[in-house]
């Protein structure tokens, strides 16, 4: 710290001999002169000085008959004078940080985080749209403006935060993730009848509204109705005075088959790389590439895209990017699969199937798989038996005039 | 009254002996209140000292300094002065003898 105030202020090295070298020194700590790294040589003295102090040593040198002569002078004062006479210099440096504060008044890379369904084109295009891209002014952008657009925008976006890091603008969205519950209306005209969609056994049956049309143990044919949405509303002499229609709503468990069937060829095409590679190298700038060669070197190839970005400043970004494409050269070559493979592959395939079974919430009481040779082909089929909730929503078959049937019997 | 026992005190050394006594009764530093030298060693490289009132003879072997009360002498060679100011000034070099005078 001292070392750079010295240098600011400017201080010379200087060399001091005749009569009386250290009365000289005496005097100059008396009048507050600083001096440091004194080293004497001879009948030599050298000293540093401050700038300032050099100007006060006439009279001292007078007093004490020595004589002084500057042999280094260091620090700013001596640099600026040499610096300006360094005309374009000066100018290009002062150019250089005056672009450098302008540029940062710009936008200049879009950070989108947290979006899984809504995909980053969509998004961009969004903000394409509302005159936000890359090189708009900071200052133009309203980031309370945006967030509100976005919400408005994207309904499935509940929670959004848009800020500025440097040139950066980073947009962080939550995405509603939970299932969308869109409540029964009631005021919807017409009951809601719960239909089966399989052939099966009732295992399990609690009815929250409509009319109970099997009981557990039945066994139901596909299309049945479960759940009737038309409740009848009696008479005291037990006739029906009329219908009311109610959106059916029960909890309804089936025990049922579910056949699996899966084919799986005997040959298959696997990449077999040759190991030859070429790789380009290119340099873009916004949309404008600049490329080695754009031809691609081999017939049947896979690329690999490598991007960097200049990490310079990390809050400095810059829409230059630069990498390489790797072109890698590969033979399709075709390949039988012998029976344990297959076994292999196939077991993986049901293993994820009654995965995604569990996962949906059915229930798996015994399976019933087995592989075959097919035609060029292994063949797995087979039967689940599952434990499953049905009940498929429709609507109720309205009779044109509900007073008609006021009339009937109760079954 | 007290004028004269100052100055006949101050002629006869009393005065010194009696501020002596009377600076280390109240436990002050002497430095401060005597003008004393202060002498700071690190090894046998680096002094710092404070409360001098000037250099009297300054070559690569040795450097003499006045304090109020005596002269100390830093015998050594390659000596040199890092910074001199009027409150303090640091020597370095390889010091081989510390001596009042």
């Amino acid at each position: 710290m001292i070392e750079l105030f010295k240098y600011l202020k400017g201080y010379v090295r200087v060399k001091v001999w005749g009569f009386s070298p250290e009365r000289f020194m005496n005097l100059c700590s008396n009048k507050n002169i600083l001096l440091w790294n004194i080293v004497k040589e001879g009948d030599i003295y050298i000293m540093n000085i401050s700038l300032s102090g050099f100007y006060q040593l006439k009279p001292i040198v007078r007093k004490t008959s020595t004589k002084v002569v500057i042999l280094e002078r260091h620090g700013l004062p001596f640099f600026v004078p040499v610096i300006l006479s360094r005309k374009i210099f000066v100018l290009g440096l002062t150019l250089c940080i005056a672009f450098w504060i302008w540029s940062s008044n710009y936008v200049w890379d879009i950070d989108l985080s947290g979006n899984y369904q809504i995909t980053e084109d969509v998004f961009m295009t969004f903000l394409s749209e509302n005159n936000i891209d890359i090189g708009t002014k900071k200052s133009d952008l309203d980031l309370k403006e945006l967030e509100k657009a976005i919400r408005q925008t994207f309904t499935e976006i509940t929670w959004t935060s848009a800020k500025i890091n440097g040139t950066k603008l980073e947009i962080a969205v939550k995405e509603n993730d939970a299932l969308v519950i869109t409540p029964a209306s009631n005021e919807e005209e017409g009951g809601k009848d719960l239909i089966a969609e399989y052939d099966g056994i009732i295992t399990s049956m609690i009815v929250r509204s409509g009319v109970p049309m099997v009981s557990i143990g039945d066994t139901v044919e596909s299309g049945t109705v479960l759940v009737e949405g038309r409740v009848p509303i009696y008479n005291e002499d037990t006739t029906v005075r009329e219908y009311q229609y109610v959106a059916s709503d029960a909890d309804i468990y089936m025990e049922h088959v579910l056949d699996y069937e899966d084919i799986l060829a005997y040959d298959y095409i696997q990449k077999e790389y040759t190991g030859r590679e070429k790789t380009r190298y290119f340099l873009r700038a916004f949309d404008n590439e600049l490329k080695m060669s754009a031809e691609a070197p081999y017939l049947v190839y896979d690329c690999i895209i490598k991007e960097n970005k200049p990490a310079l400043f990390d809050k400095l970004s810059i829409p230059v990017f630069w990498g390489s494409y790797t072109y890698r050269e590969y033979q399709n070559v075709e390949y039988v699969y012998t029976l344990s493979e297959a076994k292999l592959i196939m077991e993986e395939k049901i293993k994820k199937y009654m995965e995604g079974l569990s996962e949906k919430g059915v229930q798996i009481i015994e399976k019933d798989v087995k592989i075959e040779n097919g035609d060029h082909e292994w063949i797995v089929s087979g039967h689940f038996y599952v434990i499953e909730q049905i009940g498929k929503s429709v609507d109720t078959p309205v009779d044109a005039d509900p007073i008609d049937t006021a009339g009937e019997e109760i079954p | 009254m007290i004028a004269v026992i100052y100055y006949y005190m101050r002629k006869s050394g009393k005065f010194h002996k009696k501020k002596e006594l009377f600076v280390d009764s109240l436990q002050l530093p002497k430095d401060v209140c005597m003008g004393a030298l202060k002498v700071t060693m690190t090894g046998n490289s680096e002094v710092w000292i404070e409360n001098y009132k000037g250099i009297l003879e300054y070559t690569g072997q040795t450097i003499l300094l006045q304090a109020k009360t005596c002269q100390v002498c830093f015998e050594g060679s390659r000596l040199s002065i890092d910074y001199y100011t009027n409150e303090d000034m640091k020597i370095s070099g390889s010091i081989t003898c510390v001596r009042y005078l």
